[in-house]
């Protein structure tokens, strides 16, 4: 059976009250949510309160949902996203370089700082980009969306979604060589 | 990465075909984004608890549909209800504000029964860690409870069980290897001469599920500022527990864990001790010691009277193990009868009653006492909230049977000089639960885990144990007797 067609039967299953099938929902969707909510808001707790809201109100709303109209997958993210637009809302925005980047005390202290340099110049650059791109950048590369879930989670057109993936490109090119020099320094 | 690369420069070049010309470049800026992805690791026991939580919280939905108007469902202790509300309203009067918000919101606090399936081995290993032991034989667990029963006030005078490592003895081993026999032991080797029930090789396993049930209260009280400290600084606080005093002659002190899910009553006790002195923990007459009916009676009134909902309950029985030792005696005089009872109303879950693995019934204690002839506190109050998964079960006799004759899941002792053996029949054996915990993770795991359950006779009881209780489950039994091979040296 295709994986759509799995997900969808268990969606109906969940949908009819049967629980192992919500479990089998969230084994398939945890580490997506999680991530892509940690992309966005870089703080270890705030991720697992907002994973936890997502996941939360995806059950209350579950009978809702309708298989024929959207993906299941982008109906969750767009859960998250609005519950990450709320979290921001009501609270200021907590960034957790240390926790973003999985560093651990116990390791080298400085070969991290290096690193963590290397790759906050790359953040620099995505930061360069607007709101917009730099959400669809981050769901197109990081978390490997398909445009189609793009689309649905933000809601606007796939072809939409692509000429603003292209833009961004387009624009980060303009810092290739700064880039490459990144590349250099990050490759073994 | 490669193939998400390639399908990023396809869907590029679909939008702007000249961007082909810059491949080599547009890889290496895609290989860097790549490259600058966060790690986002997440913690493991943080992903299986909201698991657990969504999966209860789903099954409660499909029950309490229909019932979100409720403002309090303490469904087992309507009574106290009332109290808890008067309490939280005192919280609410000193923050007024806090009132005005809340007003049309509901707090729900539901502790009602529910059973929700999940895949099978869906706990991981079942058993129990050497640091859950304690706990759940004869350690914090158990003692909770135990340490209010007046039996336990005449356990040093008992022979020794045979089992005694098993059932935290005590004082029963020296160095955890040896252990001295007390006087006149008797070594108990029991033979089953009934036949076996049916027994699948898969039965369900309940976890208790346990979670924060006080939304609504986090709420109120992280905006309570008590002028010493504000409380709402405190960032994801949660209330776990709180309690309520009685302060009234022969008051009660209600102890409300809501992490646990569990209640339990005691005496307050400056509002008691006016009617105890030091003639009342004296032993009793036999001829002071109310009837059963009696003791039964009061308890079951107290249980009516706060609305301690008993539906998945069996009825009061009295644990009276000290009227075996006060038959035997020779003199009876020398038998300590204690001033209180302990009545029990055994845990049934799916028609099957739960025991401890002492083999005594597990479900609501009463404590009645003689002397005032009032319930002094009730325990084992909690929400049956399970989760239930398949997992496999011993069935072969021959193990089992193996168990069945030393009285248990672990090895006993009778090569030792002057060592007294008796052989007990037992006819009957049923197929029950037992009530385990396990200790991983930082938390204390509660399981009701299928088990054979035998009675023994009660002429034939070494005056405590009233069954036998061998879990089935193939991990139980697995972890329970690897570091219990050898059984333990007596010595001389």
């Amino acid at each position: 059976m295709p994986e759509k067609d799995r997900e969808i039967e268990l969606i109906r299953a969940c949908q009819t009250g049967q629980n192992e099938a919500f479990g089998q929902i969230y084994d398939l969707y945890f580490e997506k949510i999680y991530r892509f909510i940690y992309y966005k808001v870089s703080h270890r707790e705030s991720a697992e309160d907002l994973t936890s809201l997502t996941f939360t109100k995806a059950l209350q709303n579950l009978k809702k949902f309708n298989t024929d109209q959207g993906l299941f997958s982008a109906w969750l993210y767009k859960i998250a996203r609005n519950s990450i637009i709320d979290h921001y809302r009501s609270n200021a925005p907590v960034y957790d370089l240390e926790a973003s980047y999985g560093l651990h005390l116990e390791e080298n202290i400085e070969e991290h700082m290096d690193q963590q340099q290397e790759l906050a110049s790359i953040k620099e650059k995505l930061e360069l980009l607007s709101p917009e791109q730099k959400e669809i950048v981050v769901m197109r590369v990081w978390n490997e969306l398909s445009y189609k879930e793009i689309s649905q989670t933000i809601g606007k057109s796939e072809n939409n979604c692509k000429v603003i993936f292209s833009r961004a490109l387009k624009q980060l090119k303009s810092s290739l060589v700064v880039l490459i020099i990144i590349l250099s320094l990050l490759t073994p | 990465m490669e193939n998400n690369i390639k399908q990023i420069l396809e869907d590029l070049y679909a939008i702007d075909k000249d961007m082909k010309k810059y491949e080599k470049e547009l890889i290496k800026i895609i290989k860097a984004l790549i490259a600058s992805r966060p790690e986002a690791s997440y913690d493991e026991n943080f992903r299986q608890k909201l698991r657990a939580d969504l999966l209860q919280k789903f099954s409660q939905r499909q029950e309490s549909d229909n019932n979100f108007n409720k403002k309090f469902n303490f469904n087992f202790m309507k009574k106290i209800n009332y109290v808890f509300g008067a309490v939280l309203l005192a919280v609410l009067v000193i923050t007024p504000l806090m009132l005005l918000q809340r007003q049309s919101e509901n707090i729900q606090l539901d502790f009602s029964p529910q059973i929700s399936r999940v895949g099978a081995n869906a706990f991981g290993q079942l058993g129990i860690t050497p640091s859950g032991r304690g706990a759940a034989e004869g350690g914090d667990a158990l003692m909770s409870d135990r340490s209010v029963s007046s039996e336990t006030s005449i356990e040093p005078t008992l022979p020794a069980a045979p089992d005694i490592k098993g059932y935290g003895g005590g004082g029963g081993t020296v160095d955890g290897q040896m252990m001295i026999l007390p006087p006149e032991y008797t070594y108990y080797e029991y033979n089953f001469l009934g036949e076996f029930p049916e027994i699948n090789s898969q039965l369900d396993v309940l976890k208790r599920t346990k979670n924060i049930q006080s939304a609504g209260l986090n709420s109120v009280l992280s905006k309570v500022n008590l002028g010493l400290v504000d409380l709402g600084s405190f960032s994801r606080s949660e209330v776990r527990n709180f309690s309520l005093v009685q302060n009234q002659r022969f008051g009660y002190e209600i102890y409300i864990n809501l992490y646990d899910q569990s209640i339990s009553i005691n005496q307050n006790w400056p509002q008691w001790q006016e009617a105890f002195n030091e003639n009342s923990y004296m032993g009793m007459r036999i001829d002071q010691v109310p009837a059963d009916d009696r003791i039964i009676s009061l308890a079951n009134k107290f249980l009516a009277d706060y609305k301690i909902d008993l539906s998945m309950y069996g009825s009061g029985e009295i644990e009276d193990s000290w009227r075996i030792l006060y038959a035997r005696a020779e003199n009876k005089s020398d038998v300590y009868i204690p001033p209180s009872a302990s009545v029990v109303y055994p845990l049934i879950v799916n028609g099957k009653t739960v025991y401890d693995e002492s083999g005594n019934s597990y479900g609501i204690r009463v404590s009645v006492d003689f002397n005032t002839m009032r319930v002094t506190g009730v325990w084992g109050i909690e929400a049956n909230k399970y989760q239930s998964s398949s997992y496999a079960m011993e069935t072969d006799q021959v193990i089992l049977e193996k168990f069945i004759r030393q009285g248990g899941l672990y090895p006993t002792y009778y090569d030792a000089p002057g060592v007294r053996k008796e052989t007990i029949d037992l006819t009957e054996m049923q197929i029950a639960y037992v009530k385990i915990w396990s200790y991983s993770n930082g938390e204390n795991n509660e399981f009701l885990v299928p088990a054979i359950v035998l009675p023994i006779p009660e002429e034939s009881r070494d005056s405590w144990k009233r069954n036998i209780v061998i879990p089935l489950s193939k991990d139980v039994i697995t972890e329970r007797t690897s570091y219990l091979d050898e059984p333990v040296r007596i010595m001389q």
